[in-house]
């Protein structure tokens, strides 16, 4: 194809800008990778070819992959990866909120006369606590409670300054650091958390086993219930109004339906049990779901409205939906079990320990160290590239704080949403293995391996680097299906 | 004019915020206090129940410096950290440039493909990086450290992000005045993207700073460790002296914390973009 | 606030500056670099960098001084617990001369070529494998070639905190003792040791030894050839079972999941031995050099005994090989290690430590090692130890068929679902033995050079068959897998029954 001098011309001048960053990225990035491309389809085994074993590298075209999928463990992997996934809502989330708070202290001082009255009534009600209960068990509490005073103290005169470092404090030992600082945090016996939690428990148990177990095993378990499923009927209710309106596209629809399907599904399988008949019944559940959101757009827009409208509003709709019922849910089935767990004493989780609790302990490091997090810095950056005039005008027209969020900040921070979104998704898949390999080997019977610490089993332990490519592709091949219905879908919602 | 600072009815919930600010950072930095304080104790103390040390023992960190050289190690990572820094902020502002802002034919679809790059787990591209850097005689090097982090796309695509949001209308403006691309690059646009560059700054250099497993495989001489390997020192096959690792990683975290305190102040000022608008 | 004003410094100016001090900088520290080039030549030892090291490392100079060999600068290259820096460096051609290739990280090495045979070289040091514990040679020989020596080696045996039982008012078990026995008294200990108002449990064991108690009942991972996984034999699950009543109904050990607490990265150890040494448990298993952490608390009266056997005593002992690199650019300084490692030095100075065992047993008759000055609470233990690995030290299950990383790995993890209760310990054994067996036939499918070997193999394995099933004898060359061979040998199964240990790869 000839080009034009012009558009030569534009390409010389495009290249040329790009050309320290593309060649350090064709050096150490295309080359490995087409590298590793190529050596999916081959039996290349650092074992066998080295400088020291000159074994003929075989091509063995597809065999890789058909090992890797007829692998014992390998969807139980798949599985990890994208249970430990379900965090990511709450860290955006978290994150934002953390932003904005961030954002609001920088804008507004806080006297510092309020600050130091407010600090000694802290540093008083500590001490007393201290004095009166005794230092050994309160101590803790005494220390927190100065540590808040000073800081309230200090955060008052700094502005924004110190709040934003101590926020942003997690991030300072990424990496190696913080893994080995929250395995040492999970340690059972020593731990903080368990010791901690130790004598919570204990006194829980003893007030259900009391007598008090009706109260948290039936009505408070009643009550999450409840709430969840006013909650997901209001969902039902509004995904249909929005369908008969014709807001929603056939594909829209389907995502809705999946964000109240999945946590009634998860809630019924709780509460009736890892059982034939608990799958069951959750299936029945989902399925009731699905059923109830099946209505008829209006005629008059039966044919006018695209497949895909709407879509990335309602998939974040449903992410959010999944995420806080299944919390909710989550703790109404304990709750319901509880007077039976209770009986034998309540005793904090083994957390890296035990099977069931491994991921659940790696997502809550997770999610502490998502807040403090770049993604954090990213929102702050945007907050302060939203003109003030659009939060004046709506001043003007008597906006309430809560639609001023929802129709001036979230869609200004699209973009930046967007491009955490996509990078999250991307990270996240990919994850894993430094977790792994720091805290804990892949945990109980592979129960936090995820398929990033896979690759690193197959390729470094066993040398077999020809198959860990072929796994690194498929999981490449993943991220790259969800990023790209990310971008397409999100970015209709950004530009819409 | 008026301006976005404190209304009478924002001054009277500035309390509140601050408390709710309060409580989440002690939630933030539990932790942390936990690692500070247990880099007081005795190494018995450790697995003990307080969170308080009985006699707090600052001769620990006093240890670290006798156990490792702990200097050369922060400074061989601050020293890597901040090439890698300098070199990805500067040659991702030129790629997003030109991404952002040249028009040329393919340019969308490289841009993907550099996204694409990003996708696939850095572990599989690592022997071929290693035999790569064998080739070159880069081990054992510093070079070594810094060449492979210093071009990412990551940085391309965040840079990216915050041009297009630049209106091109300023670009438009100095191009009718005869400026060439290169001058509209470091005139206009950067300067407008100090965000951005600043952001990509403080990602890139905590991030490397963290960095562990490619120095451990490149570093073969004590004197070039960087300070997550170098930390290996206090995990032996009997026993990781907690305590001093404590007070190691506690002050390897200083010198983060000063560098994040001094720049964070530009960070948010983004005042710039809104200059444009006005 | 404004909406616009200008910034002191153009962003041009701070690159530049930037880039100025980054400059002045890097000077600097090239500068400050000690000499890279030394005068004497350079060996780099890939090892955990902690002081006993240090100490190696002056007895090693010392020694060649005192042979009149040149000087050299031996640095030590810290390579953390896993095998990737050693392998990665090793396949590309910058690997550390003096490789510790010890457990785990013998096999993917020698595999890949990374260390040199040293059989000829090693035997002008005098560092042969007849040198050292005839339980160890499986580590040290392939095919008939010595790739490696020990630099330690390690016979896991039980601790016993003789003051904890006599407060129990228990016997301490006699050194050598049966599995029944280990029953009956541990079931006493803990009834004794824990009546109901007791605070914290206390256990008979730290860790119950199911590796060597399976090897003593006649069963191990592999078959005579080692072309099969035998953890399916219904004598494993036979253990299997005693051992899940042991740990789950009669908390004779911590489980699993409160092991995990405990769990190497390296601190565990320490934590195990400082409950021990409190009371928490009755027996400690670990090897001789438990003494490096126990040494650190106030002394107590400490013995040791065998782990207990089921008809055929041995001991599970680890190898520390330490291996020459094949690319090295010295070999012969780096094998020269290894003939230091026969040193009466060297040898001293791990008895010294308590670093387990000397690689030389004849180094572990002396009085420096026995009754060693300032630890007479130790004395007795020692010899339990070093006797044991010499007289029924066997050392780790390994199969050229499969990764012994894998085999482990899947083990434990059938293992731990089994005391988990998530599988029983039939369905335990069945899922371990058909994964390898399944890593088996992956590796074969993935590397034919190995087809041959392993055809013959199994011709072998049917031979053996038919003689065991009329009673016949077997001769000792039908035989690769040295646990079997002992096994044979006790049982007088072998064909020229020789009557004493067998020590050389034949």
């Amino acid at each position: 194809m000839s080009m034009s001098p012009a558009s030569r011309r534009q390409l010389g001048m495009g290249l040329l800008f790009l050309a320290p960053n593309i060649l350090g990225f064709l050096a150490f990035t295309l080359f490995p990778l087409v590298a590793s491309f190529g050596m999916a389809f081959t039996d290349w085994d650092v074992q066998r070819h080295n400088l020291f074993r000159d074994d003929p590298l075989r091509f063995v075209w597809f065999d890789n992959f058909s090992l890797l999928f007829t692998h014992p463990d390998f969807y139980h992997f798949l599985g990890n990866t994208f249970f430990l996934m379900m965090g990511l809502p709450a860290a955006i989330g978290g994150s934002l909120v953390a932003a904005l708070l961030l954002t609001r202290a920088g804008k507004s001082r806080l006297a510092m006369r309020s600050a130091i009255i407010m600090a000694t009534v802290i540093f008083l009600l500590s001490s007393l606590v201290l004095t009166l209960g005794g230092a050994d068990s309160n101590g803790l509490l005494f220390l927190f409670g100065s540590l808040m005073a000073t800081v309230l103290v200090f955060g008052a005169w700094s502005g924004g300054m110190l709040y934003r470092t101590l926020f942003y404090l997690p991030h300072f030992t990424a990496g190696v650091a913080t893994f080995v600082l929250w395995k040492k945090l999970y340690n059972p016996q020593s731990g903080p958390i368990n010791q901690t939690l130790a004598p919570l428990l204990e006194r829980l148990a003893t007030v259900v086993n009391g007598g008090g177990g009706w109260v948290l095993g039936a009505v408070l378990p009643a009550l999450l219930l409840g709430a969840v499923f006013v909650a997901v009927g209001l969902q039902v209710k509004r995904l249909r109004r929005k369908i008969r309106d014709g807001e929603l596209g056939s594909i829209t629809r389907f995502a809705g339906a999946i964000g109240v399907a999945v946590p009634m599904g998860l809630i019924t399988w709780w509460l009736v049990g890892d059982s034939g008949l608990g799958w069951l019944a959750a299936a029945i559940a989902a399925g009731v779901m699905l059923a109830t959101t099946q209505v008829k757009p209006d005629p008059l827009w039966r044919n006018r409205v695209r497949a895909a409208t709407g879509l990335g509003g309602e998939m974040i709709m449903a992410m959010a939906v999944i995420t806080v019922l299944a919390a909710v849910g989550g703790i109404a089935a304990v709750g319901v079990h509880l007077p039976a767990m209770a009986a034998d004493g309540l005793e904090p989780p083994n957390w890296l320990g035990s099977f069931q609790w491994s991921k659940p302990a790696i997502m809550i490091m997770a999610l502490w160290a998502a807040i403090g997090s770049n993604n954090m810095i990213l929102y702050m950056a945007g907050l302060t590239n939203i003109a003030p005039e659009l939060y004046e005008a709506a001043d003007i027209d008597g906006a309430s704080r809560c639609q001023r969020f929802c129709h001036i900040t979230w869609p200004q921070l699209a973009p930046i949403t967007f491009f955490i979104a996509v990078m999250s998704v991307i990270h996240g898949l990919q994850g894993g293995f430094e977790m792994a390999r720091t805290m804990t080997a892949g945990g109980p019977a592979g129960s936090t391996t995820t398929l990033s610490y896979f690759i690193y089993i197959e390729g470094f332990e066993t040398g077999r680097l020809g198959y860990a490519s072929a796994v690194a592709w498929v999981l490449f091949a993943l991220v790259f299906t969800l990023s790209f219905l990310n971008v397409k879908f999100g970015n209709r919602y950004v530009n819409d | 004019m008026l301006t976005t600072s404190a209304q009478p009815s924002e001054r009277r919930s500035a309390l509140p915020l601050h408390l709710l600010l309060c409580l989440l950072s002690m939630a933030m930095i539990g932790p942390f206090v936990w690692m500070v304080l247990t880099s007081f104790k005795t190494l018995p103390e450790v697995a003990g129940e307080h969170w308080v040390p009985h006699d707090w023992q600052w001769r620990n960190y006093l240890e670290v410096f006798d156990v490792i050289p702990f200097t050369r190690f922060i400074w061989n990572s601050l020293l890597v950290a901040a090439w890698v820094t300098f070199l990805q902020v500067l040659t991702s502002s030129m790629a997003a440039f030109s991404f952002a802002r040249l028009r040329w034919p393919y340019r969308d679809r490289i841009f993907f493909l550099y996204l694409g790059t990003m996708m696939l787990p850095g572990l599989v591209m690592l022997i071929p990086n290693y035999q790569l850097m064998v080739h070159f005689g880069l081990v054992d090097s510093y070079l070594g450290l810094v060449l492979p982090a210093a071009f990412s796309a990551f940085g391309t695509f965040l840079l990216r992000q915050f041009m297009l949001s630049i209106p091109s209308a300023l670009d438009e403006a100095a191009a009718i005045d005869g400026a060439t691309p290169w001058q509209i690059f470091w005139q206009v646009i950067l300067p407008l993207s100090r965000p951005g560059l600043l952001t990509l700054s403080i990602f890139t250099f905590m991030g490397n700073y963290h960095s562990f497993f490619w120095p451990l495989v490149m570093i073969k001489s004590v004197e070039k460790y960087t300070l997550p390997v170098g930390l290996l020192h206090f995990d032996s096959s009997y026993g990781q002296a907690t305590n001093l690792l404590m007070a190691a990683v506690t002050m390897s975290v200083i010198p983060l914390i000063i560098v994040f305190a001094l720049l964070q102040r530009h960070l948010i000022s983004g005042i710039q973009v809104g200059a444009v608008k006005g | 606030m404004g909406y616009s004003f200008r910034r002191k410094t153009p962003v041009k100016r701070l690159f530049l500056i930037s880039f100025l001090v980054l400059v002045t900088a890097s000077a600097v520290t090239f500068w400050s670099l000690p000499e890279q080039q030394s005068d004497r030549p350079i060996l780099y030892w890939a090892v955990m960098p902690d002081p006993s090291k240090l100490a190696v490392r002056e007895a090693f100079y010392a020694w060649r001084a005192e042979l009149g060999f040149e000087p050299v600068e031996l640095r030590l290259d810290a390579a953390n617990r896993d095998l990737t820096k050693k392998m990665i460096q090793g396949v590309s051609g910058v690997g550390s001369d003096i490789v510790d290739a010890g457990g785990l990280h013998m096999q993917p090495l020698q595999n890949a070529g990374v260390l040199m045979d040293v059989t000829e070289a090693a035997a002008k040091y005098g560092a042969t494998p007849d040198k050292t514990y005839p339980g160890a040679v499986s580590e040290m020989v392939f095919n008939g070639r010595q790739y490696s020596f020990p630099r330690n080696v390690v016979a896991n045996a039980l601790w016993v905190n003789v003051d904890t039982f006599e407060r129990h008012g228990i016997e301490v078990p006699s050194r050598r003792w049966t599995i029944e026995e280990f029953e009956r008294i541990g079931r006493e200990f803990v009834a004794a040791a824990n009546p109901p108002e007791a605070k914290s449990r206390v256990y008979f064991t730290s860790y119950i030894p199911r590796k060597p108690m399976r090897r003593s009942l006649g069963a191990s991972y592999f078959n005579e050839t080692l072309t099969r996984c035998t953890l399916d034999d219904p004598r494993n699950i036979e253990l299997l079972e005693r051992v899940r009543q042991w740990v789950v109904v009669d908390q004779l050990a911590p489980s699993r999941e409160a092991e995990k607490a405990f769990e190497v990265d390296g601190s565990g150890f320490r934590l195990k031995a400082a409950l021990f040494h409190r009371g928490n448990y009755g027996m400690l298993y670990l090897g001789r050099w438990a003494l490096i952490l126990l040494r650190e608390l106030e002394p107590v009266k400490l013995t040791a005994v065998e782990t207990p056997h089921g008809g055929f005593p041995n001991i599970d002992i680890n190898v520390g090989g330490v291996g020459v690199y094949a690319g090295s650019k010295r070999p012969d300084l780096a094998v020269s290690f290894l003939g230091f490692l026969t040193s009466e030095r060297y040898n001293n100075l791990v008895a010294q430590t308590g670093d387990s065992l000397p690689p030389v047993p004849r180094f572990t008759e002396t009085e420096t090692y026995l009754r060693p000055a300032g630890h007479e609470n130790e004395w007795g233990a020692h010899e339990v130890f070093s006797e044991s690995a010499r007289d029924i030290g066997i050392g780790q299950p390994s199969s050229p068929y499969v990764l012994s990383s894998i085999t482990l790995r899947v083990e434990v993890d059938a293992y731990d679902s089994m005391i988990a209760g998530r599988l029983t310990p039939e369905e335990s054994a069945v899922e371990a033995a058909w994964r390898i067996n399944r890593e088996i036939r992956i590796t074969l499918d993935s590397n034919p050079a190995l087809k041959p070997s392993y055809e013959e193999a199994l011709v072998r394995q049917e031979q053996i068959d038919a003689l065991r099933a009329v009673g016949k004898l077997v001769p000792i060359e039908l035989i690769d897998n040295p646990f079997h061979r002992e096994y044979y040998r006790h049982n007088g199964w072998l064909a020229e029954s020789p009557s004493e240990r067998l020590g050389d790869d034949v």
